[in-house]
């Protein structure tokens, strides 16, 4: 299936300005969420800085991912910015190549967890409304700094996110054609597609642009590093690129070399990637329930500590401590169990792609909650905008009472997410297991499968505890 | 050209909106019952008003407005009944645990909104 032939849809990604449009949809957006959150209420329930961002944004941007594939980098905002930036001053630098990998967007994605919870984010209009415009200046800078998507690739947090659960989603861009790709000479899907020779003496002027993050077509496998731009479909002279579907998560068990990535075993920072993602999706909503506040009230009172130093221990705990302890010992015991020489830490960057596609059902249950518990009360609080802005109500009165789902009815809903993301896990074990050990996969497995299943439990207890909204705001 | 356009037509629109009036805060102290408010049970709100604006307020264009403070989570909102000339009361039912702010919305009679936060309690589970 080929979303590219489709009707109406097809045409639309085929149009020239159709990523343009999306961007130009979310960057009103930004705009509606900095003003509201500069100048609008403080009270986070009553702002749309607050809400569009931390309740709707997050849980549409999961649910894309799903449903389809990495669709708000293709609409990112940001790179329009960027672009328009682009047109005053074009950057010649390349990124350095001692910053290239994950390392920096790993740190900066487990920054954004802990900042979100150290300074209640989710409460804080107006520190959101900065955040955006911090997001902004920052890829602006970056990106006016260096060439290409250097943002994207090595910085962006949301990117790394994105980049991480899109190997789940159910569409990819990819070759139609494979014999078009070998005998094709110009490889603008990656360098562009030039203007015809004599328009411009000495160098070709590049009328469209080509990949900027290197993914060459012919080598390019799964969603990594794909922000879904579609300047490959612009540009391939040859109409040889599909939006098409596959197996979610399929990728995941995929050991080939990747355009612009390499061999995923080899890749120690995309290993952290995943791990920040997958551990980061517990912590993050379990830090949501009773039992965490209960748990940091402890430790602030019988410990002495601040909050701050409980948050640093309890991210310490979860994002380094516990990951390490539970994938050596399941590194280890699969050495133990199948007389495999290979050092740990390989046994580990084999497996432990395995994780994302139930770290993937534990964000969407989380955000999915907010989401739909949540969705309609972007009504009432624009029109208690228009309210404040104008001093009439000319959307009528804030219907207070348009909310969504209510709480406890989404869970069966967070419960099936959590269900199938550890289903997919397993597959991407066995998957795993069967390439890397033949005859042996059973005994490889067998730590990994009782590590997901450990961790779907932890997720399910946390789903069942009472959520206790926190943080007073300002 | 359209992003001019929509910039001009952005900025028509603000030109013509007039100015909105600055909400009006009456001045509530607030008492709440029970201390913290408990999830799944209804607690009272009474409300005393500063003595000035007592002639101002008609308690029947009045709200009490229950939200958390985590945005997404649905209001809780309850009609102010008065007890006595600037005693006002209400009950507000809490529906999760967390943190909770208070505000007093509605108009005075000649139409400026009245807006203001008379309490915050942290909700506990039961």
């Amino acid at each position: 299936m080929d979303l590219l032939r489709w009707p109406v849809v097809g045409p639309f990604l085929r149009w020239r300005h159709a990523r343009t449009s999306l961007q130009l949809v979310l960057l009103a957006a930004a705009v509606v969420i900095v003003l509201h959150g500069l100048v609008g209420p403080d009270l986070a329930s009553t702002n749309l800085a607050t809400v569009l961002t931390w309740v709707h944004y997050r849980g549409l941007l999961v649910v894309a991912l799903l449903a389809a594939g990495n669709l708000f980098c293709l609409g990112c905002p940001l790179v329009r910015v960027r672009d328009w930036g682009r047109q005053l001053h074009m950057p010649r630098r390349a990124w350095p190549a001692r910053l290239r990998g994950k390392w920096i967007g790993v740190a900066l994605f487990a920054a954004v967890l802990l900042t979100y919870e150290l300074f209640d984010l989710w409460a804080l209009p107006a520190a959101t409304a900065w955040l955006v415009l911090g997001y902004f200046a920052a890829a602006v800078v970056v990106d006016l700094t260096f060439r290409g998507a250097s943002f994207c690739q090595y910085v962006c947090p949301v990117g790394q996110f994105n980049f991480v659960a899109s190997t789940v989603s159910p569409l990819e861009l990819r070759m139609r054609d494979a014999n078009t790709c070998r005998t094709c000479r110009t490889a603008d899907c990656v360098s562009g597609r030039k203007a015809p020779a004599g328009d411009t003496a000495l160098r070709p002027r590049v009328v469209q642009r080509g990949c900027e993050l290197g993914l060459f077509m012919p080598a390019k496998v799964g969603n990594l590093d794909c922000t879904f731009c579609l300047d490959c479909v612009q540009a391939c002279p040859h109409d040889n690129i599909a939006l098409a579907s596959r197996v979610p998560g399929a990728e995941l068990a995929d050991d080939r070399r990747r355009s612009g990535i390499g061999r995923l075993v080899d890749r120690v920072d995309l290993a952290a990637l995943v791990v920040v993602f997958s551990f980061g999706a517990l912590l993050n909503a379990f830090l949501m329930v009773a039992p965490a506040q209960a748990l940091q009230g402890w430790m602030e009172h019988d410990w002495g500590l601040s909050r701050a130093s409980v948050l640093a221990l309890l991210f310490g705990a979860g994002l380094v401590v516990l990951p390490f302890g539970l994938l050596g010992a399941a590194a280890f015991s699969t050495r133990a169990l199948t007389g495999d020489g290979a050092p740990p830490g390989l046994v580990v960057r084999r497996f432990v792609m395995s994780l994302v596609p139930l770290a993937t059902g534990v964000w969407a249950a989380h955000y999915g909650f907010h989401l739909l518990t949540g969705l309609l009360v972007v009504v009432p609080i624009t029109q208690n905008a228009v309210l404040d802005l104008t001093g009439a109500p000319w959307l009528g009165w804030p219907f207070w009472r348009w909310t969504g789902l209510r709480p406890g009815s989404v869970f069966p809903l967070q419960a099936g997410l959590v269900l199938l993301g550890a289903f997919g896990s397993v597959a991407v074990v066995q998957a795993t297991a069967e390439r890397d050990y033949g005859a042996r996969m059973w005994r490889a497995a067998a730590p990994w499968l009782m590590l997901t299943t450990l961790l779907a439990m932890t997720a399910l207890w946390i789903l069942f505890q009472p959520m206790q909204m926190r943080g007073m705001g300002p | 050209m359209l992003i001019r356009l929509a910039a001009a037509a952005v900025l028509l629109v603000l030109c013509a909106c007039s100015g909105p009036q600055a909400p009006f805060s009456p001045g509530f102290t607030a008492e709440l019952t029970p201390t913290p408010p408990v999830v799944g049970r209804e607690f009272d709100v009474r409300l005393e008003v500063a003595e000035a604006s007592v002639p101002l307020l008609d308690a029947a264009a009045l709200e009490l407005e229950g939200h958390m403070t985590h945005p997404g989570m649905a209001p809780e909102v309850a009609r102010l009944v008065e007890d006595a000339p600037g005693r006002y009361r209400a009950r507000i039912r809490i529906t999760m645990a967390g943190e909770w702010v208070l505000l007093v919305t509605g108009r005075l009679a000649n139409g400026r909104p009245v807006r203001e936060e008379v309490a915050r309690a942290t909700a506990v589970a039961e």
